[in-house]
């Protein structure tokens, strides 16, 4: 565990780089990267500490960035949600915020009785991990300590947060526990591996010199894990209050934190990820924004800072226009893959690209031009363009190079919207029946029975535009084949590279594919083992070439 | 001395290169000489600092009649292919210009009572003796009511509104408009939201089609959709200038029309949630539409030389 963190920046494209299989001519890597997103790294521990910084298990510096999630209850999930802490939310605070990490707190007496709800607290913890997520476990005090360690220590991207229990230091190092423990800043603890929280408000980070008396005395002797920042604006708070109430002076104090955490290298779990907060529903997970003004709790209002954090973690403008996966949601695009690039589209009407094979590279008045990482510019093939701030979905022709690029939206009166992506050879989707990539997977259900006869059926039923996975009447001495329908994963080299996931257990892949007739559309065949007879409701993702998509649902009937 | 100064005028127009119909037509435009009565020419319900309206509720013909109508915008005529709140068979600009002109009911400028003497006028002015032949080479007689509306509707084509902060911004200026104003436009625009750019598109914010916004009750007929250029110095508003400000404006969209229960109501009149803080964001929007430069580009404005005008 001895050495120095390498340089942050260069490592962190670096890795990605690397990740993605992509080689990048130098001068063109330069030059794109400067405007571009970053994914923030995927956490990767166990940890140490060293000086003010954060090590990750290759000896790379690693920030935190991330979001609380809502406390663990046994209550069942709203009918039409996902859930806040279900593994839809898990993978689009990776994907989509472009975070890596999540606190999860968690009531300790009921964690000590209740089997149940300890599982619940692993089964959340474990889909975090899986989906590339840190979490910092923060249970009430008293934590039975022993217990909670006994259950975690083993997982080298669980940190354990005592908050001010510093007594507690002792006992976790006691049970083994070498992973960094994070506590309140206060009077230093004499253990060398902590990371000291400090709670932050909008109150006291107004100016530059209240962020240096915050964090100055701090941030250049240890690292620091920055709190809070959630402007309440639901609330009659003196947080609220505290919040500047034009809409862009708000933004510019919140990006204000941000950017003085980027540059001193200061971890942050900012807000929590629920309705009111980052989100606005736990259905599509829609970022809260500033524009329509708030109220303290006075009135109307699901005004918040999701937008804020999701453009800053995609070095974006929130009013401006994003390309992401069309299918994950991802800022991940792949060669030949299906995009959805939405914001100021400011087409004059709807229009759909096809039906048929070949599609324009224009619908109305607009077009979109992509730069690649070598220069060159490419038309895309458009699949539809809705109406004025709306969004349009295109496919990214084989022919763009891989690496840093630039989508633009190009308008014929010249008027041009750009959003920064990366292109990868690989970056998949899994296509969901309501089109936003959550909820019922868009599968086919393929079942050869006793008889010799073979039966298929849609996994997902829809009534208008709310869909549910129907039940798979799987059951033995019936093979059942599911097709599942994605993008972005056609230039994967063999069915080696898949590693498909169903209801935690990974399943074989026997085919994959582009589907014929379907631009952009990608086709995986994987087998579902008698085991999974009669799990219910589940989760279906995968990782190919070593990428992960989102995470779409399948009902798996059938009795066990 | 007026005679000199207007010809050296005149020569001014035409070594600037400019179209010489669209040089007869501006003077005509300004020229009060084309009403029964010498007060109210074109420019008078049509004034360039207001974007070319006037300022009133419903415009005012030369012998003091109230039109029923505001007086419209003639920013960007050239794209368009509808005229006048009401008339969707008026396809030209040279047929709409016929209409003030010659309207009895009401009057506009009531020059059928003297057309005779103005078109007398156009032969001996010596402003216009040398612009009519210009604007119409070949033609043996070309001081005719015909060619007065076509110089009308020639210069009417060449006022061209393109030079707003919107338009500046959406071509890389990003500090052009106000963040209120970002906001703003992003409403404007949002299906399922005001979705105002349902009616309101294109480059100058018409879909060029007539609807009826639920204004008044029983009145089922339909108005043209107005260009939002420069709509910020174009109050008051609607067809019938009923509303004072762009915020009551605002507000009569989100409560889907003043008179909801309207049976021919406009399916796009649908009402909206609005806060505040989306309220005053829409109007900086408006706001951002108005192009300064063309309010006081001087060629568009008033050709008569100050007091020595007709």
């Amino acid at each position: 565990m001895g050495g120095s963190c390498h340089n942050g920046v260069q490592i962190r494209l670096g890795r990605y780089f690397a990740a993605i299989n992509v080689v990048l001519p130098i001068a063109a890597f330069l030059s794109l990267q400067a405007a571009q997103l970053q994914p923030t790294p995927p956490a990767r521990g166990p940890y140490r500490v060293d000086g003010n910084r954060i090590c990750d298990r290759d000896g790379r510096p690693f920030l935190m960035r991330g979001t609380e999630l809502a406390p663990v209850t046994l209550a069942p999930i709203q009918s039409g949600d996902l859930g806040p802490l279900s593994a839809s939310a898990l993978v689009t605070i990776r994907q989509r915020l472009n975070m890596n990490t999540v606190r999860l707190r968690f009531d300790a007496t009921q964690y000590g009785a209740s089997p149940a709800y300890r599982a619940s607290v692993a089964a959340i913890v474990r889909t975090a991990n899986r989906f590339e997520l840190l979490v910092i476990l923060s249970p009430s005090l008293p934590a039975h300590w022993e217990q909670v360690v006994a259950d975690f220590q083993s997982r080298p991207d669980v940190l354990f947060d005592i908050a001010d229990d510093r007594a507690a230091v002792e006992r976790i190092r006691a049970a083994g526990v070498l992973q960094p423990i994070i506590a309140a800043a206060g009077a230093p603890l004499q253990d060398g591996a902590v990371i000291y929280e400090v709670p932050a408000t909008y109150r006291s980070t107004r100016t530059a010199t209240d962020r240096s008396e915050l964090f100055g005395a701090l941030e250049s002797r240890v690292p620091v894990l920055a709190t809070g920042l959630d402007p309440h604006l639901d609330e009659d708070s003196a947080e609220c209050s505290a919040f500047p109430a034009d809409p862009a002076e708000a933004a510019r104090a919140v990006t204000a934190n941000l950017d003085y955490f980027d540059e001193r290298g200061i971890s942050w779990i900012i807000s929590s990820f629920r309705p009111g907060r980052l989100i606005s529903d736990s259905r599509y997970f829609n970022g809260t924004k500033l524009d329509d003004g708030w109220t303290c709790g006075a009135g109307w209002g699901m005004s918040g800072i999701g937008m804020l954090l999701l453009a800053h973690l995609w070095n974006a403008h929130p009013h401006g226009l994003f390309a992401v996966n069309g299918d994950a949601g991802s800022y991940l695009l792949a060669r030949g893959g299906r995009v959805t690039a939405y914001g100021p589209i400011f087409a004059e009407r709807a229009l759909e690209g096809g039906p048929g094979p070949v599609l324009p590279t224009s619908l109305g008045n607009v077009s979109v031009r992509i730069t690649d990482s070598r220069g060159a510019q490419h038309a895309a093939p458009l699949l539809y363009t809705g109406a004025g701030w709306s969004y349009l979905s295109f496919i990214v022709p084989d022919a763009v190079a891989a690496g840093p690029a630039e989508v633009a939206i190009v308008r014929s009166d010249r008027s041009v919207s750009v959003a920064h992506a990366l292109i990868a050879d690989i970056a998949p989707g899994l296509a969901s029946a309501s089109l936003d990539g959550r909820g019922a997977a868009k599968c086919e259900a393929i079942q050869r029975l006793a008889d010799g006869t073979t039966r298929t059926s849609p996994t997902y039923q829809c009534a208008g535009p709310d869909c549910r996975a129907v039940p798979i009447p799987l059951s033995r001495g019936v093979a059942t084949t599911l097709r599942i329908l994605g993008t972005g994963f056609r230039h994967a080299r063999s069915t080696a590279d898949f590693e498909v996931t169903v209801g935690e257990v990974s399943v074989p892949v026997l085919s994959f594919g582009a589907v014929t007739g379907m631009p952009g559309r990608d086709q995986i065949t994987v087998r579902l083992p008698d085991s999974l007879i009669g799990a219910g409701e589940t989760d279906l993702y995968l990782r190919a070439g070593g990428v992960l998509s989102n995470v779409v649902r399948l009902n798996l009937g059938g009795a066990r | 001395m007026k005679l000199v100064f207007a010809a050296a005028l005149l020569a001014l127009s035409l070594s600037a290169g400019e179209a010489p119909m669209a040089v007869l037509g501006r003077y005509l435009f300004y020229d009060r000489r084309m009403s029964v009565n010498g007060s109210t020419s074109c420019a008078t319900c049509h004034r360039q600092e207001l974007a070319f309206t006037d300022g009133r509720a419903r415009a005012q013909g030369a012998t003091g009649e109230a039109h029923p109508r505001s007086s419209m915008s003639l920013v960007n005529l050239a794209a368009s292919r509808v005229f006048t709140w009401n008339a969707p068979g008026i396809r030209s600009l040279e047929e709409q210009a016929l209409k003030p002109m010659f309207s009895t009911s009401p009057i506009e400028l009531g020059l059928g009572s003297i057309k005779p003497a103005f078109l007398a006028l156009l032969r001996t002015d010596p402003v216009y003796r040398p612009l009519f032949p210009r604007a119409f080479p070949g033609q043996a007689d070309p001081y005719t009511i015909d060619n007065v509306a076509r110089a009308l509707a020639a210069f009417e084509r060449t006022i061209v509104s393109r030079n707003s902060p919107w338009d500046r911004f959406h071509h890389g200026d990003e500090t052009a408009i106000s963040e209120s104003a970002q906001r703003g436009e992003i409403l404007f625009f949002l299906d399922g939201g005001p979705s105002c750019f349902r009616c309101h598109n294109g480059s100058d914010f018409t879909d060029g089609e007539f609807h009826n916004t639920a204004l008044n009750n029983p009145d089922t007929r339909k108005f043209k959709t107005p260009t939002l250029r420069n709509i910020a110095v174009t109050s008051p508003y609607m067809h019938d200038g009923s509303i004072a400000t762009l915020e009551e404006v605002v507000d009569t969209y989100a409560a889907g029309g003043r008179a909801r229960a309207n049976p021919a109501k406009d399916k796009l009149m649908h009402g909206f949630p609005l806060t505040p803080q989306n309220r005053a964001d829409l109007v900086a929007f408006l706001r951002s539409l108005t192009d300064d430069g063309l309010l006081h580009d001087p060629r568009f404005s008033d050709p008569w030389p100050g007091t020595a005008r007709p």
